[in-house]
């Protein structure tokens, strides 16, 4: 299946009984197998624009298309299995073996169970993991950047057209986290499947991103391919938060960016 | 006969006392968010505590900024900074590619400025770079950026495409240096630039100086003989009044500065950046070695 191309039109959101909108005006166009990071401080709206494209959260104004039909005509649970979602504090369910869990949305699906046991193992593999010492193994026998893998195998195991990322490797440890970021480049690059990253960590973003969005207080500052945003920053803002026109770290960035696709 | 209230609130702020005395004790050294300022910090801390002084370590500090805002308020009294970052960064001044000027100019700046001592720098200059194989080296008798200029149309260059559009980078050395006209130019898309000097696609490649790449490969970098590149030395920056209470601090630093080269941060970048090592450990292994 092609990758979805995904677009954000005037897009505001306000919460009920909040003051302020949490993102207003907002026009993007994320296309087809691309890694778009939005980045920013807690509060920007990071995650609520995210969430406006599996529906998580209503719009006020503006429209989000999945190529070219607005969400708001899917179907919410059609459209949530067809679009994965991967959050910081993964949910596994402990009632079930990791197979089970990755298995959900295939069998929601009727998918065979041939099928099925194919794909976990295939998807075991695929995050990094031996399916024959994982498949049988409850949630509660994972470590912290295990169950995170297998977040992420159960959010692509229904072949999703994109895949919605909401700060998924912020509770694990900086050398499980860096090893998760090498599987999830390595894993969109294989699927080419259309991915939004939120984060607040630049470093993550300049090691990720095809494009990243800079947002702050609900509004986009600048978009743009990572040393593009570091050498040109379009508002004093952004230019302190990725310590623009520091050379040491542009070097550390590209560095460690080269690294992740490299080995 | 002290109250109960009395004897609750002394009870109370005795633990809170002692880590304040603690704290006024210990040299607190600071560091930025990446990994060669983690490294050098710890080097520094660790060169402190082996000298007898007890550390406290405000690592993670965020930015240039921050690093200086806790200097100048006094929450840090140390940390690793870079004469080129404070030069543009924080003095806002034009970039200086002779390193001993640099630091001459910086040291007087921040002396003068914010009551903040430069002490010795170290060899290791985080920067620009062309790098080639050990074999090429000879092969050509390429040793410098002039040898480069002047050699550039038997070479194939391995790049990215920034390197082609930076005004510090093909552009400028053309200027500066004049020839630089390669018989190739190849751009690689995710910096397989290091591979194709290996499999012998090209000769020379764009580099930063103290990328782990260059030791784990074991490749030459070429000799920047006349300036064209910013220098980016590394040396601790100290609060004035940190230093008068312990002067120590300079002899222990001064002396571990020196061993700080370019492939000793090529090595400890490779170490925490591709094999994931603990910074600590990474610079106490440093310092074990002699």
């Amino acid at each position: 299946m092609n990758p979805a191309s995904i677009t954000f039109e005037g897009v505001t959101v306000r919460y009920p009984g909040v003051q302020r909108n949490a993102v207003t005006d907002i026009s993007l166009e994320v296309g087809g197998g691309e890694l778009v990071v939005l980045l920013g401080p807690s509060g920007c709206g990071k995650s609520t624009l995210l969430r406006t494209v599996n529906r998580l959260v209503a719009l006020q104004d503006g429209r989000v298309l999945v190529d070219a039909t607005d969400v708001a005509q899917l179907d919410a649970v059609e459209l949530r299995r067809s679009v994965g979602y991967v959050i910081q504090a993964v949910g596994l369910f402990a009632n079930m073996s990791v197979a089970q869990n990755i298995g959900v949305v295939p069998s929601l699906l009727r998918w065979s169970r041939g099928e099925i046991d194919a794909r976990v193992d295939e998807l075991l593999r695929l995050v990094g993991l031996d399916p024959a010492a994982y498949r049988n193994r409850r949630p509660s026998a994972l470590s912290g950047g295990e169950a995170q893998r297998i977040g992420v195998a159960r959010a692509i195991a229904a072949r999703p057209r994109a895949l919605l990322m909401d700060e998924p490797f912020g509770a694990v440890d900086v050398v499980v986290r860096t090893a998760l970021q090498r599987e999830l480049i390595r894993i969109v690059g294989e699927l080419r499947t259309t991915t939004i990253f939120v984060t607040h960590d630049v470093d993550e973003a300049f090691r990720l991103a095809d494009r990243i969005v800079v947002m702050r207080e609900g509004r986009i500052e600048q978009a743009g391919a990572p040393f593009d945003v570091f050498q040109a920053p379009a508002t004093p803002y952004v230019r302190q938060l990725v310590h623009a026109g520091d050379d040491v770290y542009r070097r550390y960035y590209m560095r460690t960016r080269e690294l992740l696709r490299t080995t | 006969m002290i109250s109960r209230r009395r004897a609750l609130a002394l009870a109370a702020t005795a633990p809170l006392l002692t880590r304040c005395v603690f704290n006024r004790s210990a040299v607190r050294v600071g560091s930025k968010n990446f990994t060669e300022s983690f490294v050098i910090a710890e080097i520094y801390a660790q060169s402190l505590e082996a000298a007898g002084m007890p550390v406290e370590r405000l690592f993670n500090l965020g930015s240039t900024q921050i690093a200086m805002a806790a200097m100048r308020r006094g929450n840090i009294d140390l940390y690793p900074e870079y004469t080129g970052t404070a030069l543009i960064d924080v003095l806002h001044l034009p970039p200086i590619a002779n390193s001993r000027v640099a630091f001459e100019v910086v040291a007087r700046a921040f002396r003068q400025r914010y009551d903040i001592i430069w002490l010795n720098p170290s060899p290791m200059n985080d920067s620009q770079a062309l790098a080639t194989t050990r074999a090429v080296a000879s092969r050509y008798g390429v040793a410098t950026l002039s040898d480069c200029a002047r050699l550039a149309p038997r070479l194939r260059l391995a790049t990215i495409q920034e390197f082609l559009a930076r005004p510090d980078g093909l552009p400028g050395l053309k200027r500066f240096y004049g020839g630089f006209q390669f018989r190739e130019i190849r751009t690689y898309d995710i910096a397989l630039k290091y591979r194709a000097l290996l499999q012998s696609a090209a000769e020379v490649s764009s580099a930063f100086s103290t990328d782990g790449a260059i030791a784990t490969y074991d490749l030459f970098v070429l000799r920047d003989d006349r300036h064209f590149w910013s220098a980016y030395n590394v040396a601790p920056v100290v609060r004035a009044r940190a230093l008068a209470a312990r002067p120590k601090i300079a002899d222990v630093l001064n002396a571990v500065s020196p061993r700080i080269t370019d492939r000793a941060a090529q090595m400890m970048n490779a170490k925490v950046e591709h094999d994931q090592a603990d910074p600590a450990d990474v610079a106490a292994a440093f310092l074990r070695q002699r």
